[in-house]
């Protein structure tokens, strides 16, 4: 134990470590304060949607040799985003079927331009990369790390002030626009909150594993918890514990991070369940 | 809802701006490092001394010295002497006899960036910011491990090395070109190809090979402290 908290403190004289803990706490406190939500309207796998989308931005930022493909990425995830979740159930094409065909989409024209176009010596590290996180919570900057810190604040505070919107949203759509909530607007605010949490857990846990980090705390809080609020506070703390210890795993055990983050959610949420059992027997 | 709420999010706020405020190079030197008494300019935050008995340095001294004459056993060259590191000084008090040519040059005085006490996972994210800010490294002694991998210009003879750092992931290697001292003979003196090595050697860079703002880095100096065989 001695010799764990030893390396432990030799590792956080690093500052990549101090960052990734950072960014992987915040991102994990956002996704999993969406996620409630995500999940009660089942809309679980936007996260997966959105992220294949993300990586299809990232590879055109790559081929177009952008230092910051921040903005590129974001700005499409965002109006993907509101293509899907904005449009409400009105549209042609309904939410489920449009969420396939964007996610699939994305992934398979992402991989063709960086096949075709990538000028990158090690294309397979790129995608295994971009597709796990791999490591890549390791490489982060301190202007990006700001740049997460300052997006978690907007998403948390945005969180906070529309609250009661977002629970009356939640739960009843029609019945939030009967009483006069503009359901359409807190929608669109949702599904942009959403696709600037999926670009900033693209680092984390990469973009086949973001699902992971919107689902599980929220249903691990579901399995202990029957209000709203509860089961909010309390994915959030479970998301930021399992973001936490998986991060120090990782870095301990030389595993990759995304996957050690998803495989504590995983631990957590079979604890939860099997708690709830208990207490309902 | 928000009271709850506000809490957590400034208590969040509070580690992140504690975790990412200050000079992280000043925190660096504020790091005991016993091991390190480097005359560089900036200390490197992996100063500190092994915790981990190093295996590879050992007293025994293989009879087959020709890398292309390798048993199944690990070969142990004691190359490295005396003041690699406080750590492991008084391992290398039995390591006094050479039993292979070493770069002919002053053994390192202590190592700066020891990367075989590190997690992979680690290394990668150390070897990544190598690449990424090489001038906060040029100069210093680095320890690592990785896979020594030759390859010779089949129309020149050019014999050129490298060493090639896995990650955890196994799919975001990063290799350092190596320059082997003068007097090694191709192949005679070389390590195997795909052997596990683990390099003593300083960190260079080639300015003339700078390329779109990338600087390529290079291990000079280089001792090895073990050689294994060949998959």
């Amino acid at each position: 134990m001695a010799l764990l908290i030893e390396k432990l403190a030799q590792y956080w004289s690093y500052p990549f470590v101090r960052y990734a803990l950072v960014v992987g706490v915040l991102v994990a406190l956002c996704s999993s304060l969406l996620g409630v939500t995500l999940v009660l309207k089942r809309f679980s796998f936007i996260g997966d949607g959105l992220s294949h989308v993300a990586f299809g931005a990232m590879s055109v930022a790559s081929v177009l040799n952008l230092t910051n493909d921040m903005p590129l990425v974001m700005g499409i995830t965002v109006l993907c985003a509101i293509l899907l979740l904005g449009t409400g159930r009105n549209a042609r094409i309904n939410g489920d079927a449009a969420m396939a065909m964007f996610s699939v989409g994305a992934l398979a024209v992402g991989y063709l331009i960086m096949n075709v176009f990538s000028t990158s010596a090690n294309l397979t590290g790129d995608v295994c990369t971009t597709l796990f996180g791999s490591t890549s919570i390791l490489t982060l900057t301190k202007t990006k790390v700001w740049m997460c810190v300052a997006l978690s604040v907007v998403v948390v505070l945005l969180y906070i002030f529309f609250y009661h919107k977002i629970f009356a949203v939640t739960f009843d759509e029609s019945f939030a626009s009967a009483t006069g909530i503009r359901a359409k607007e807190y929608n669109l605010i949702l599904a942009v909150v959403t696709a600037v949490v999926i670009v900033m857990a693209m680092n984390l846990v990469g973009s086949l594993l973001i699902s992971a980090l919107v689902i599980f705390p929220a249903m691990a809080a579901m399995r202990l918890f029957k209000s709203f609020r509860t089961v909010t506070i309390f994915a959030a703390v479970f998301s930021v514990f399992c973001a936490t210890a998986g991060i120090l795993t990782s870095i301990l055990a030389g595993t990759p991070v995304g996957a050690t983050i998803v495989t504590a959610d995983i631990l957590l949420f079979a604890l939860c369940t099997l708690v709830g059992w208990l207490r309902r027997r | 809802m928000k009271r709850p709420m506000i809490l957590l999010l400034v208590g969040i706020l509070f580690l992140t701006c504690s975790a990412c405020g200050g000079n992280e190079k000043n925190a660096q030197s504020k790091e005991p490092s016993p091991s390190s008494i480097s005359q560089q300019s900036e200390p490197l935050p992996m100063d500190q001394p092994s915790s981990e008995p190093e295996a590879t340095i050992s007293p025994r001294v293989s009879s087959s010295l020709s890398p292309s004459q390798g048993d199944n056993s690990t070969r142990d060259i004691q190359a490295l002497q005396g003041t690699a590191s406080a750590s492991n000084g008084d391992k290398k008090k039995h390591s006094v006899e050479k039993t292979k040519p070493d770069s002919g040059k002053e053994a390192p005085a202590a190592v700066d960036l020891d990367l075989t006490t590190l997690s992979s996972t680690m290394v990668y994210g150390e070897v990544f910011n190598m690449m990424s800010t090489p001038d906060d490294y040029i100069g210093k002694i680095i320890r690592l491990n990785g896979l020594f991998t030759v390859y010779q210009e089949p129309e020149t003879g050019q014999v050129y090395c490298g060493v090639i750092v896995q990650d955890a992931a196994a799919c975001c290697a990063q290799g350092f070109d190596v320059v082997m001292p003068d007097h090694f003979r191709y192949p005679d003196d070389y390590p195997p190809t795909q052997s596990e090595v683990t390099i003593v050697a300083t960190i260079q860079a080639d300015r003339t090979l700078e390329y779109l703002g990338i600087l390529t880095l290079r291990l000079e100096d280089i001792t090895f402290e073990h050689i294994g065989t060949a998959p």
